[in-house]
């Protein structure tokens, strides 16, 4: 039988320096810019919250009648703050507004609010059962065809 | 010459741009036209104009009732009209952003452009938000090339 022999050093090598540029920091920066934007529309312009990593959308924990009357006479209110006792997490809009990305490099890309008062909110929505700052599954596949564009995008212009 | 009736906008960008640098920096346009119309603000960073019922500077009764509210007009009720916006490869030095050609999107995104809201054209209703200044983009690709410097320096 005949027998060819492949040089593979050469191919992984290539390979390797792919690999490098398709999970270069700017890149997994453009990833976390492009989940903000999915979880601040999904809670503001959706009311709805996400309970664990790659979980279910659902509906964000309506507020009690107490707190629902308080809201509607505060003024200066953000225009996009939920009616009745429906929860967009939007009050002033600070917080959803606050999210930057934290770390961005090579591995996970780690998101959260930019001061310290916002991080206090946003623990305390999670733990009183208004987790909003987890990507569905959904929003998982989404952000995957972003992602697939953008190289795309990078490999065109390239 | 500002853009007023499409639904791609071509942006002049330095002819040294290419791969990711040229990519990331037309994302970068989309998010900052995308965060000024959310902030309800024409090109030139001011309200919509002129201001009063159906013109382009509030929403008609019916919809601001639907809405909640008649102004500012921020263009975004699901926000998909304006997520719809993407990244074209463009010329050398050269930078497409806009719409795909044919899709609802692109109609909605039309229909504010132009004024028209399928009718029409009406410029007393337009809302031309797919622009930007030669000056935002040259902030933005000074910014960009900032951060990666910053970034270098720090590894």
């Amino acid at each position: 039988m005949a027998k060819s022999s492949i040089e593979t050093k050469s191919v992984k090598r290539y390979l390797e320096k792919k690999l490098k540029r398709i999970s270069s920091p700017t890149i997994m920066k453009r990833l976390g810019r492009e989940s903000i934007k999915l979880i601040k529309k999904r809670t503001r312009l959706q009311g709805q919250g996400v309970d664990r990593p790659e979980g279910r959308a659902s509906k964000l924990k309506k507020v009690t009648e107490k707190y629902a009357k308080r809201r509607q006479a505060i003024k200066g209110k953000h225009r996009k703050a939920a009616k009745g006792r429906d929860s967009n997490l939007t009050l002033t809009g600070s917080m959803l507004d606050s999210l930057y990305i934290i770390q961005a490099s090579r591995g996970p890309i780690f998101i959260g609010n930019n001061n310290k008062l916002d991080s206090i909110k946003t623990a305390a929505h999670h733990e009183k059962g208004r987790p909003y700052l987890y990507l569905s599954r959904k929003e998982m596949v989404e952000i995957l065809k972003r992602y697939d564009t953008y190289v795309k995008n990078i490999i065109s212009e390239s | 010459m500002r853009n007023r009736t499409g639904t791609k906008l071509r942006i002049k960008v330095p002819k040294e741009l290419k791969g990711i640098d040229k990519v990331e920096i037309g994302y970068r346009i989309i998010d900052f036209i995308q965060e000024r119309t959310r902030e309800g603000l024409n090109v030139y960073g001011r309200p919509w104009s002129p201001k009063n019922e159906k013109s382009a500077g509030k929403y008609t009764k019916e919809y601001a009732k639907e809405k909640g509210y008649s102004d500012p007009v921020d263009l975004e009720d699901t926000g998909a009209m304006l997520d719809a916006i993407k990244y074209f490869k463009g010329k050398k030095g050269e930078i497409i952003v806009g719409y795909k050609k044919g899709t609802k999107q692109e109609r909605k995104a039309e229909g504010n452009i132009i004024g028209s809201y399928g009718r029409a054209p009406n410029p007393r209703k337009a809302r031309p938000f797919l622009d930007i200044l030669q000056k935002d983009v040259n902030k933005i690709v000074k910014d960009y090339f900032k951060e990666l410097e910053e970034e270098e320096s720090e590894d």
